[in-house]
């Protein structure tokens, strides 16, 4: 009840949240849910910020955060209270009804006063985490496993809440001990190597295990086989994993070292010296000269350029390669000019703790000879790790260095992942435990029982009294006799297997972009069969779907829209769409917008109120943006604009093209080049975007001299902002906007209003206080923000066309066809999200759209109910169509995703082939995921190209990072990174399924051949009176896993293709079986272990057939002794594992042939040359000298080499044979077609696709018949009249759930798939 | 894009690493199943007919001898047995003991091999091996050292066989040849006569021990003690059998029998593997003719799209 209470307050937009409730979790869940709505409702293009998860765990409370210890107190304490305290108290008049959810802006009337006085040392500060550019948040997400994943950094903690820095003063830094300069990255050092490692690896339950049998060994007596038949394999095991980590380490090593003793300069006695970096220390003034490295985290003073700017690279921190501004503030560049400024110049800093949000910085700065603290922010940052460029040269004080650098703050470990078969190996092994135990214990008893009986009777055994009890001690010899049957090899295998298909996925030319020059990696490279077993893909649309390339294509000023009405533009036809625009200096021809009525508009009349509109359009187009304008050439030829998001650029370029070229940015301005006449806006402040206010704003006196602001943001957030008389523009523009969002468009709107000069000073003032407060301030920011940003007038509204990629539509229809659900989380509004489903085959017109939007918990409740009955529940049977997509909006998922709304949601969706979730903030998309994840229990993918994506990837079970165009941070996030969507496709069809089936088989074939070895042993017990006597040489058996059993099996994990790559894409429905599990299970692995056993019998008896009666075995009548029989069943063994691996090997390459026929031959060549050495037969390790050779004499053992094997294996072929011609699975009639047909050709080629897309037709390639034909004309028919009428039918954004009017039509059109 | 060729991440488009190595692709249709299996059958059929017939012109006679009332233990006594056919020599001559486990653990182990190798051993810690059988009465005293130490040394079978002609008239038996002339060689040297250690027998050469020394895969197990190489032409008609019955088995309810023997290539009498070999050979040819009928009268159309799952 309490939670029904709690989920109401929710919706009603949480003008009801009480602060003083007692339940304080409560108070935290709903504030949760309440900062998920507020970003729910906000459908801002650029949907890239992002949001830490660890908001959850944030605490709440109310004192408001002030830094005692700052001697400036008084004034960040006003602008605390003045913000957080009135904001508890305020509750929000601004409510409207039920439809409020969309289009309110008083969620943000309540703001958390959320606490920053966490330990210093803390990930993620709330208020720094509210606040995120569009460009800024490459933060370490750890939404599982968080304090482990992060422990790798070593995390000093520091007193006080903010660090104090005298800069020039060494000796007064002392006392704080700032960490040095000098980074390691590794993991071991050379003495902590050893035991760290091997207590790395120990914590593997298999080694560890091997390490007791081990230990056990070296008690004497107890050891049936020397013991170095467990010490051998164990150590090789042990050094194979720790070489590869100490090469690993060694090469980190190197790279520090380089990287500790670059050259940086250093003010030391007021000049500077070269020193290296790992001696920079806090407080030091550092010059950089350009196109170096920052040494450590610096605060800029000077530059060499006017006003104290600079341009600095961060590709090495976020991989954007555009560049970015930095400036000194006023009161340092004015001051510092030269070496001997700096050399008298003393000062302190005062700032946070380290910590690891990027971009973002608050701190202060007192000149010693100044009473007055100058703020400090991100702007005057200079990273480390960062480039210098554009510059010649700039002052810097280091405030963070070594560990505590943002770029060492944020270079953890991504989150270990486990795949899901390695955890079902884990339940393997403790089966296979079992099984040995249950083995050891019943021979333990009976050789007791036999022993106390035979105590008197066997003399030649000398029994004694204590040797009844010495009998249990069998118990470990049973165990060390039976140790083989864990297959010890099998992680080192694995291991090994792993490496080398991650190798191959990177060698896949197939999955090479060659646009972007990138071939797939493998970052993550223990998930390969993960890739086999995926159900769910969750994918951002924005740059991983779509190109991320912008074309600006439509706009709308005031009541018109102008750009091209057909989006095919016809360059013969002459009208007057199709002109370019020509006259325009600098103007691109391939410039998409070619409308040029905007252009005659805005001349025509220059007193027209549309004329003023266009005008201001442009205008704000080329002011109200970050983008810095770049001059290869040095001159004015040719400027590029380095933008952080594509769109930004876009909408810039548009404006240039049009004649309003931005053309260069000073410190305090802004010049346009606005047709052939530099003007300057001068550049008040700026509001910057995040993903909370999902806008922008730019406050500037315009030429003119009055004040204006420019707001471009989604619709969401500025349209509530308008002025009450634009009723009539906003419902028009609505409209537009909905037309541009049905046509798959990107749409931004466009406001300004007039500034009175003293309503602007007044609010300056306050916008002063919270931009110098150190601590909340972005919080504080956006609070201010909201009050200068209201009353706007609308100019218009731009639609920005994002290209889908090359074999999206392809690949997505395909994965589909793999029986894999994909979800599609996008920010975008829902009719956009529909069409960009339909333009990629997400959606099919023969499929019924579910469509979510209710606004509060009842509606979404209820349209999920009414859906699950209408087509779901029992009576609601025989849908005569294809399937069923869902289309949820963000704010309806934060119902869908709490309580027990989710039970019913996810039933919902289960069913439904694809999802899309439209206006999803970054925290909702690792949220859908986590619920698929953790409540379906399914096998997840997440994919996307974004900062915004990065929560998402670590949340699924694999990442999938687009090293696209959109910065590194979902790539740094990912386990695996490709360049195109499509190429996802044969990823997991090919790559996964393949190596799924194969690390499936690993498994359980080293379970197997173990179980045969270690079987044998038993079956010899019941003839030795369980004694845990052994008939193998330790020798042989150390080297079983490794040389006679190893290699095959890698070799065919490695090269094995049960059907080929282009028939894995042709027939996506085989990848069917890794969803099920159906390679590995406990199923499968008992019928394995008992074939295992099956296999032990028939070798053991055959030969026991042999020996028994202690049979003449050689014509020279000699008898046969123990060691001969173990040999004899050794081979045996050997060659029926190896036999059986032959048997479920397809794919026999050379390296095939080589490695199993060399693994059975040089077992003679073994034991021959072991025979050989007259000392080598000791009592406990074998008595083998000479044995190889006697029973290389006798026929009988060359005769039960080809008899046995063949009992134990012809059953296995006859089932299999029975089996494919009874009831054949779907691989093995692949097989055959590939047999018979031959390999088919590759679907995803670019011919093919090229073809594919000429016919827009993703259906099977191969032949097929006229009706086939006939059929799928008629359905691309009904998608495209599909496809209008929902264009034009505008009245389905609003209902419950949709089952448009395509119902009607696919009665017939679902016969074939 | 002009990407100059060391800048290139373009993967080699080699075979290998494609993963497109020339392969062969078998997979079990019809044609080659069936064939393997009558092929197989037509083999193993005639072999496991050849080992049968091998074994059965193998003349065994296994006689039991601690259960004969004229066989007490500690007696010497003769039976009488008729050949009913000839043995053309060599026969070879065995004991066979049953339920004797000597490939119990602790019996395999008890031995020490350096002091069978005539090397006087006096560190205990490397006479370990021989427990429980170190020395004579459990000390740590090199003095009292067995000699040789161990169960198996301590335990060798000591009955004395000998043949006779049905008129009594010893029958020539060569004990040279016994044992595994590798072990002669490298494996076993006389102890010295004043060794240290109290000396059971120093004659470590002596080649009934070696074969002893030879520990059996099987609780029943024969070994092998004379062979006749036929110097009186073949074995015919009655033969004394002389036993000194000294070897206690009744405690541990063996059994001790002389077993008189000829070879063949395979060795001695065990059929075992023809059976093998015919039985597994008739059920392949059964089945490939099996299945040969089944795909003669109702085939499978292989590679038909139709058996797939989602088509049908």
């Amino acid at each position: 009840m309490h939670d029904k209470d709690q989920q109401y307050n929710n919706t009603q937009q949480q003008q009801q949240q009480q602060p003083s409730q007692n339940d304080l979790n409560s108070l935290d869940q709903s504030f949760d849910a309440q900062s998920n709505s507020s970003q729910s409702n906000l459908g801002w293009i650029l949907d890239s910020g992002k949001k830490s998860p660890t908001m959850e765990n944030q605490q709440y409370t109310d004192i408001p955060l002030v830094d005692s210890a700052a001697p400036s107190g008084s004034s960040s304490s006003g602008a605390g209270g003045s913000n957080s305290k009135p904001s508890l108290q305020t509750i929000s008049p601004l409510h409207k009804s039920n439809n409020s959810s969309n289009n309110n802006i008083g969620e943000d009337q309540y703001s958390p006063p959320s606490s920053l006085s966490r330990a210093p040392s803390s990930t993620i500060s709330s208020g720094a985490a509210r606040k995120s550019t569009k460009s800024s948040s490459l933060r370490s997400n750890k939404p599982k496993k968080k304090p482990k994943a992060l422990k790798k950094v070593k995390k000093k903690k520091y007193i006080g809440s903010s660090r104090n820095i005298f800069i020039n003063q060494p000796e007064r830094n002392i006392p704080f001990k700032f960490i040095h300069n000098k980074i390691s990255t590794t993991k071991y050092t050379p003495w902590s190597f050893i035991p760290k490692n091997l207590y790395e690896q120990f914590r593997r339950a298999a080694n560890f295990y091997f390490l007791v049998i081990a230990v056990i060994q070296l008690i004497p007596g107890i050891s049936p086989v020397n013991a170095y038949t467990t010490w051998i394999p164990l150590i090789f095991v042990l050094a194979v994993t720790a070489v590869k980590e100490g090469i690993e380490d060694i090469k980190r090593n190197l790279s520090d070292k380089t990287v500790n003793n670059l050259d940086c300069r250093i003010l030391r006695n007021g000049k500077f010296e070269i020193v290296p970096w790992k001696q920079v220390k806090v407080g030091d003034i550092c010059q950089v000269n350009k196109g170096e490295r920052f040494p450590a985290d610096l605060v800029v003073l000077n530059s060499s350029e006017q006003h104290g700017v600079c341009y600095i690279e961060t590709s090495n921190l976020d991989g954007e390669t555009n560049l970015k501004q930095r400036q000194a503030i006023p009161q340092t560049f004015e001051i510092l000019r030269s070496e001997e400024d700096l050399a008298h110049f003393r000062g302190n800093i005062e700032c946070e703790h380290p910590n690891n949000v990027i971009y973002v910085y608050n701190g202060a700065i007192q000149m010693t000879d100044d009473s007055q603290k100058h703020p400090l922010n991100n702007t005057q940052t200079l990273l480390r790790g960062c480039v210098l460029r554009n510059t010649e040269w700039i002052y810097g004080a280091v405030v963070y260095t070594g560990e505590d650098t943002k770029l060492m703050q944020n270079s953890t470990d991504a989150p270990s992942k486990r795949s899901t078969l390695e955890k079902l190996v884990n339940r393997a092994l403790i089966n296979l435990f079992i099984i040995m135990f249950v083995v050891c214990v019943v021979g333990m008893i009976v050789s007791v029982i036999l022993t106390s009986t035979n105590i008197d009777k066997q003399w030649y055994l000398d029994f004694e009294q204590k040797d009844v009890r010495k009998a249990v001690l069998n118990l470990f010899s049973f165990m060390i006799a039976f140790a083989v049957m864990i297959p010890i090899s099998l992680y080192v295998s694995l291991e090994l297997v792993k490496v080398a298909q991650a190798v191959y996925v990177g060698w896949d030319v197939k999955m090479y972009d060659p646009e972007t020059n990138t071939p797939a990696r493998t970052r993550t490279s223990n998930l390969s069969e993960e890739l086999g077993q995926i159900e769910y893909i969750f994918s951002d649309k924005t740059g991983t779907l779509t190109r991320n390339q912008m074309d600006f294509l439509k706009c709308s000023v005031g009541k018109m829209v102008y750009g091209n009405v057909e989006r095919e533009d016809d360059a013969s036809s002459n009208k007057p769409y199709g002109i370019a625009m020509e006259g325009i200096v600098g103007a691109d021809p391939k410039f998409g917008f070619k409308d040029r009525r905007i252009i005659t508009h805005l001349d025509e009349d220059k007193n027209s109120e549309q004329s003023f509109l266009i005008n201001e359009f442009l205008t704000l187009l080329a002011v109200c943006h970050s983008v810095v304008p770049d001059r290869p050439n040095k001159d004015d030829s040719e400027i590029i604009y380095e933008a952080s998001s594509p769109d930004e650029a876009a909408l810039v370029s548009a404006a240039k093209n049009l004649g309003y070229a931005f053309y260069n940015r000073d410190p305090t301005g802004c010049l346009v080049n606005i047709r052939g006449k530099i003007e300057r806006f001068e550049v008040l402040n700026v509001l910057e975007f995040n993903s909370d206010r999902k806008r922008m704003s730019v406050i500037c006196r315009n030429p003119q001299g009055r004040i204006i602001l420019y707001c471009k943001g989604a619709d969401t957030t500025v349209l509530p902002l308008l002025r009450k008389d634009q009723e009539e523009l906003y419902s028009i523009t609505l409209e537009f906007l909905q037309d541009f969002a049905a046509d798959g468009l990107r749409t931004l709107c466009l406001a300004y209003t007039y500034l009175e000069e003293e309503d602007y000073q007044q609010w300056n003032e306050l916008y002063k206080e919270a931009a110098i407060s150190i601590q909340d301030r972005d919080m504080k920011v956006d609070k201010v923000s909201e009050l200068i940003e209201r009353n706007l007038s609308l100019i218009g509204s731009t639609a920005i066309e994002d290209k889908l990629q090359e074999g999206v539509p392809q690949a997505i229809a395909n994965l589909i066809k793999a029986n894999i659900k994909i979800w599609v989380l996008t920010g975008d509004k829902q009719e956009t999200a529909i069409n960009i489903g339909f333009s990629c085959h997400l959606l099919t017109s023969d499929m019924r759209i579910i469509i979510l939007n209710g606004s509060n918990q009842e509606d979404v409740h209820n349209q999920i109910q009414g859906a699950i009955d209408a087509y779901f529940s029992d009576d609601a049977e025989n849908h005569q169509n294809s399937g069923f997509a869902l289309v949820v909006e963000g704010s309806c998922l934060n119902f869908a995703l709490e309580g027990e709304l989710k039970s019913v949601f996810l039933e919902l969706a289960a069913n439904c082939k694809s999802v899309i979730c439209c206006r999803t903030t970054p925290l909702q998309k690792a949220q859908v995921v986590k619920m698929v994840r953790d409540t379906l229990r399914a096998v997840t993918l997440a994919i996307g190209d974004g900062a915004n994506d990065v929560s998402m990837i670590q949340a699924a079970h694999i990442g999938i990072g687009i090293s696209g165009h959109e910065g590194m941070q979902a790539v740094m996030a990912s386990d695996y990174s490709i360049a195109q969507f499509s190429f996802l496709y044969r990823l997991l069809v090919v790559h996964g399924r393949w190596d799924y089936k194969r690390n499936s088989k690993l498994m359980l074939y080293c379970f197997y051949k173990n179980m045969v070895f270690a079987m044998t042993q038993f079956w010899f017990g019941i003839y030795n009176s369980f004694s845990a006597q052994t008939m193998f040489d330790s020798w042989s058996i150390s080297i079983f896993n490794v040389v006679f059993t190893g290699l095959p099996i890698i070799v065919c994990a490695i090269f094995d293709q049960d059907v080929s790559a282009e028939s894995s894409q042709k027939y996506p429905q085989l990848y069917a079986s890794g969803q099920k599990d159906s390679e590995f299970n406990l199923r499968v692995l008992w019928v394995w272990i008992v074939e295992a056993w099956i296999h032990s019998v028939v070798i053991f008896f055959g030969v026991y057939g042999l020996y028994s009666h202690g049979s003449t075995l050689l014509e020279s009548g000699d008898t046969l002794d123990l060691w001969a029989m173990g040999q004899n069943i050794f081979i045996l063994v050997v060659i029926t594992v190896n036999f059986k691996l032959a048997f479920e090997t397809r794919y026999w390459t050379w390296i095939t042939h080589f490695s199993i026929w060399a693994s059975i031959l040089i077992w003679f060549a073994w034991v021959a040359v072991l025979a050989a050495i007259p000392g080598i037969g000791s009592t406990s390790s074998g008595d083998i000298y000479y044995v190889a050779y006697k029973i290389f004499a006798s026929p009988s053992f060359w005769l039960s080499i080809a008899v046995l094997p063949t009992i134990c294996l012809a059953p296995d072929v006859i089932y299999k044979y029975i089996q494919r011609d009874v009831k054949p699975y779907n691989y093995q009639i692949v097989q055959e077609i590939e047999k018979i047909y031959g390999k088919p050709s590759d679907i995803m080629s670019k011919e093919n696709l090229a073809k594919f897309s000429k016919t827009n037709d993703i259906e099977e390639m191969g032949v097929e018949s006229p009706q086939q034909q006939e059929k799928r004309k008629k359905k691309r028919i009904k998608f495209l009249t599909w496809m209008k009428s929902i264009r034009h039918d505008k009245v389905n954004t609003g209902f419950a759930f949709s089952h448009a009017n395509q119902n009607k039509s696919n009665k017939k059109g679902n016969s074939f798939k | 894009m002009a990407i100059d060729k060391d800048s290139s991440k373009r993967p080699a488009n080699t075979a290998f690493k494609q993963q497109r190595l020339k392969a062969w692709e078998p997979i079990l249709t019809p044609g080659p199943v069936i064939i393997a299996f009558i092929v197989i059958g037509i083999v193993f059929i005639p072999i496991g007919a050849a080992i049968i017939n091998s074994s059965n012109k193998v003349l065994e006679h296994v006689i039991r001898y601690d259960d004969n009332p004229n066989c007490q233990l500690g007696q010497k006594c003769t039976i009488n047995y008729t050949l009913p056919t000839e043995m053309e020599s060599p026969v070879y001559l065995y004991y066979k003991l049953d339920n004797f486990y000597q490939n119990h653990r602790r019996y395999v182990k008890s031995r020490n091999d350096d002091q069978l190798r005539g090397i006087e051993v006096t560190d205990f810690s490397k006479l370990k091996d021989c427990e429980p059988l170190i020395t004579t009465d459990g000390s740590e005293d090199v003095n009292k050292i067995l000699v040789p130490c161990g169960l198996i040394a301590n335990s060798v079978f000591n009955d004395s066989i000998s043949l006779a002609d049905a008129s009594g008239n010893l029958i020539n038996l060569t004990k040279k040849g016994i044992a595994w002339q590798s072990d002669i060689d490298k494996k076993f040297k006389n102890y010295p006569e004043n060794g240290v250690g109290v000396i059971n027998f120093s004659n470590f050469e002596d080649e009934d021990f070696i074969v002893w020394m030879r520990t059996a895969a099987l609780p029943d197990f024969k070994k092998l003690y004379r062979i006749y190489h036929g110097q009186n032409g073949p074995l015919s008609g009655t033969i004394q059998i002389r036993i000194d019955n000294k070897y206690p088995v009744a405690s541990f309810d063996g059994k001790k029998y002389v077993v008189l023997s000829t070879t063949s290539w395979i060795g001695g009498k065990n059929p075992f593997l023809g059976y093998a070999y015919i039985i597994v050979g008739i059920i392949c040819f059964v089945q490939g003719v099996v299945f040969a009928i089944k795909h003669k009268i109702s085939p499978r159309v292989l590679g038909s799209p139709k058996y797939l799952e989602w088509n049908k």
